[in-house]
């Protein structure tokens, strides 16, 4: 086991070598003059002069990676031209927003998925199942963005379930800040609980085909207890695992709700910083979104592992 | 007196509807495109003093804030979904094809490297990838397509790769090495017969999400820019007015509903029809 | 003596695909043994099966009489078929490994099938438990209570499993291949187990095996299946000393005798089959 662990830490680790060279490199393939490119183009030879000091623009390559990737790994993402500020306390500053918005969004969409996808699965092959599957492609093909626009001005503007800005702060009440993104985070559960669906069903599928629910069919007890608590105690591990990886996975995928919603998230952050070409944001955004999602799944896989052969042992 | 026990999943499925729904929407899809080509009605006409009008024989989907019949401009945006979604997973199904045949095929070191900056690339989430190339190459269609492309590569060098190692075990494929074949020789004719289904099954869904994440990206003003036409953009351009006038984004919003959903029921029915080869679904 | 099961008329067909079984008559005896024998995928477990009532759901069937205890389990409520069956049939699996739910501790396990019957909470639940570990021979059931199956022996685990079947002080036990997963010297234990029980409780059983030597030490009666048909019906000393049909004569030949020339080839079921031989 703990060869299999530093075998995965191992290949963590050369991934984040890989994506930090394609981010690094990427950006190095830029016409133009990085200075110039970072500080905008009224910018005065002086400050671009120093500029180039500072950041080491005119050593050569390989220094400058690894003078980044050391500057990183120490938290130093350098400083965005657009804010004005340091890259890692921007970040820092919207991440909360999307973490919230990513939990809740998974964790809306895994219930409904096993709610769902065991009906699919108990009723495999009837047109409730269909019904089901059909209705997961459904929600899966409806554009967030869209349903985002429908959603804000039917049940935010008009209504006033919802509020119509996502003020979202830490000093406010916990109840507060839900109800800014729970609208937001249904529209991207609709996205999500699609493949969670899939996954929950096929699991199920597989646990109630296994020989323990036999013996609960002969000690005759109610069929949906035997479902929930023999068949779903097995199933549940992939879909959970499957959660966790889409969490990960959302932390690039909140731009577009974001912006339509206007919440001061990683993701609207991220297209600002394309929109308006600023670099060393744009670099630390995807070097810090990238690394979470690699350790997220680096850290999922050991624990799948790890339960997977406590049930394996003796059998 | 026979009495018979019935159960529910003994009968066998008979009519397909999901797939009669997915091949019906491309149909409406490709009439679009078609329409395109045919219509004499032109897309970027602004007309102020007919906004936002309803469905009428001169205006089949109304007008949009500009005046602009929305019709014509949804068929124009068929265009975008041909060039971009179709045409980003051909370049990366191409490429992707390629990297994973080679890798396959060649020495551990070789393959090693490959696989492992098609590990990098998936390890990007989401949008991200397409994002940082739109950054470096700028937006507009063509790139959009690359950047979109380059999304789609890992999957299918994983897919190319992952068949050409399991055929290589085969008894078959050692028996064409001893007659002497190269191994590119058996790569194209042993193992792509079976690899090529794996493709199809796959192209479709992989066109699914390619639409679905250039209509993102045009949304956010990153991707198909004026005066092409996309779904995407189209939304984009309605959110001012959205709030009034709430019924604007609806042929748009339907529009790419039904590219996204039929290209995804298509690919479910071909996917349940490779596993059926090899087992239930 | 009346008949625990009756089936008369039952077939048993995979749609669009084959058909799975065909048994003009089976009856089981109260208080009797009834060995089951056959080749694997001879129809043995699914005939059993939908005869308690758990035709598996892939497949369909018809009959024209089926009685359980004097009672037609297709024409039950769920909620009487799971009363029929909770507290008058008890199963011992051939699978050992997956009988049990591997995550789920054997307390749970034993416990939940009684309670759900109404026979006591779960005081009295963990005591017949107890009771019943003892009896199958476990050395210390409290502490095993608390264990998960997966830390337990194949022999152990078999023996568990008729605790559980045991809970309800069943009138019918079915063994479905009991022992072809354990070891020889397990295996004995285990069937010696079996016959114990029998002799103490005086229920009836079904032992469902292809080991004939089995069947024959521990049935009354016998029943021989071949590709979901029934070749013959007896009491064993008529099958297994004056044998009628061909599958069974053949069957009985083809079981590996002491004398054999261990240069000539093994000889299977169809060289017997073709060449009439007569034991």
């Amino acid at each position: 086991m703990a060869v299999y662990i530093i075998k995965r830490f191992l290949q963590t680790v050369l991934i984040m070598l890989i994506v930090s060279l394609i981010t690094f490199f990427a950006l190095k393939v830029l016409p133009g003059d990085p200075a110039v490119l970072i500080l905008g183009t009224d910018a005065t030879p002086d400050s671009l002069a120093l500029l180039r000091e500072s950041m080491g623009l005119d050593e050569p390559l390989t220094l400058q990676y690894l003078n980044w990737i050391g500057d990183a790994l120490r938290f130093d993402l350098g400083e965005s031209r657009y804010f004005g500020g340091d890259v890692t306390t921007l970040i820092g500053q919207r991440l909360p927003v999307t973490i919230s918005l990513a939990i809740l969004s998974v964790g809306i969409s895994f219930i409904l998925a096993l709610i769902f996808g065991t009906i699919a699965a108990v009723y495999r092959q009837t047109w409730v199942d269909n019904l089901i599957r059909l209705l997961t492609q459904v929600f899966s093909s409806v554009p967030s963005f869209w349903l985002g626009m429908l959603g804000l001005t039917y049940l935010a503007a008009r209504n006033g379930w919802f509020p119509v800005t996502g003020n979202f702060s830490a000093s406010a009440g916990l109840l507060v800040n839900i109800r800014a993104i729970l609208l937001p985070a249904l529209i991207m559960a609709v996205g999500e609980v699609g493949i969670l669906i899939r996954q929950v069903r096929s699991s199920m599928i597989n646990a109630l085909r296994s020989e323990y629910m036999t013996s609960t069919e002969v000690k005759g007890l109610k069929r949906p207890s035997a479902i929930i608590k023999y068949a779903m105690r097995s199933a549940i591990m992939t879909p959970v695992t499957l959660a966790s990886l889409r969490f990960a996975a959302l932390f690039g995928g909140t731009a577009v709700i974001e912006t339509v919603f206007s919440l001061a998230g990683l993701g609207r952050l991220l297209v600002v910083s394309v929109e308006q070409r600023d670099m060393m944001l744009l670099q630390g955004i995807v070097l810090f979104i990238t690394a979470v999602v690699v350790m997220i799944s680096f850290v999922t896989d050991i624990l799948y592992t790890q339960i997977n052969k406590t049930i394996r042992i003796g059998g | 007196m026979e009495q018979t026990i019935v159960n529910a999943q003994a009968k066998k499925k008979g009519f397909n509807f999901s797939l009669f729904l997915g091949v019906f929407f491309i149909l409406i899809v490709i009439g679009l495109f078609i329409w395109s080509f045919i219509t004499s009605v032109d897309p970027t006409l602004f007309d102020m003093t007919n906004r936002f009008d309803g469905w009428s024989m001169a205006h089949p989907l109304g007008t949009d804030q500009f005046g602009r019949d929305v019709l014509t401009r949804v068929a124009y945006s068929m265009r975008s979904v041909f060039t971009v979604g179709v045409g980003s997973v051909l370049l990366g199904l191409i490429i992707g094809m390629i990297i994973g045949s080679i890798a396959g095929i060649a020495p551990t070191f070789i393959q090693r490297l490959l696989m492992s900056v098609v590990d990098g690339l998936i390890a990007f989430p989401g949008i991200l990838l397409a994002m940082l190339i739109v950054f470096i190459l700028g937006d507009g269609i063509e790139n959009t397509v690359v950047a979109i492309g380059i999304m789609m590569v890992p999957s299918y060098a994983k897919l190319s790769y992952s068949t050409v190692i399991e055929n290589k075990q085969k008894l078959y494929v050692k028996a064409a090495k001893s007659y002497g074949l190269s191994n590119f020789q058996i790569v194209v004719s042993h193992i792509y017969p079976d690899l090529l289904p794996k493709i199809v099954t796959q192209f479709t869904s992989s066109v699914a999400g390619a639409i679905m994440i250039e209509a993102s990206l045009s949304f956010l003003g990153l991707g198909v820019q004026p005066p092409n036409a996309s779904l995407g953009l189209m939304l984009k351009e309605a959110q001012k007015d959205v709030l009034l006038r709430p019924e604007i984004v609806i042929p748009a919003g339907v529009s790419l509903m039904i590219v996204v959903l039929g290209f995804n029921l298509i690919g479910d029915a071909l996917n349940d029809k490779l596993l059926n080869r090899r087992g239930e679904s | 003596m009346s008949q625990v099961l009756t089936i008369r008329q039952l077939e048993i067909d995979e749609p669009k695909v084959k058909q799975v079984v065909k048994v003009p008559e089976l009856v089981l005896n109260e208080g009797e043994i009834l060995g089951i024998v056959g080749e694997s995928g001879s129809g043995k477990s699914v005939t059993v099966k939908t005869a308690i009532g758990l035709l598996p759901k892939t497949l369909r069937g018809s009959y024209q009489e089926l009685s359980l205890f004097g009672k037609n389990p297709y024409q039950l409520s769920a909620k009487e078929l799971r009363a029929l069956i909770g507290k008058n049939v008890g199963f011992i699996p051939q699978n050992t490994v997956e009988y049990l739910h591997p995550l789920l501790p054997i307390e749970k396990q034993l416990i939940d099938g009684y309670m759900t019957q109404g026979y006591g909470d779960k005081q009295a639940a963990i005591k017949r438990a107890i009771e019943m570990l003892t009896a199958v021979g476990i050395q210390n059931p409290p502490q095993l209570l608390k264990q998960l199956p997966q830390e337990l022996s194949g022999g152990m685990r078999q023996r568990v499993n008729i605790a559980m079947a045991m809970m309800c002080d069943p009138k019918l036990i079915i063994a479905d291949e009991p022992t072809t997963a354990l070891d020889a010297e397990v295996q004995h234990q285990v069937m010696e187990l079996l016959a114990s029980i029998h002799r103490k409780t005086t229920n009836t059983m079904i032992i469902i095996s292809h080991d004939l030597s089995l069947i024959k030490a521990y049935s009354d009666r016998v029943v021989v299946m071949y590709q979901g048909n029934i070749q013959e019906t007896g009491t064993v000393e008529e099958i297994f000393e004056n044998p009628q049909a061909d599958y069974t004569k053949a069957l009985l030949a083809v079981n590996l005798t002491l004398d054999q020339d261990p240069d000539e080839p093994l000889k299977d079921i169809s060289y017997f089959m073709e060449r009439n031989i007569i034991l």
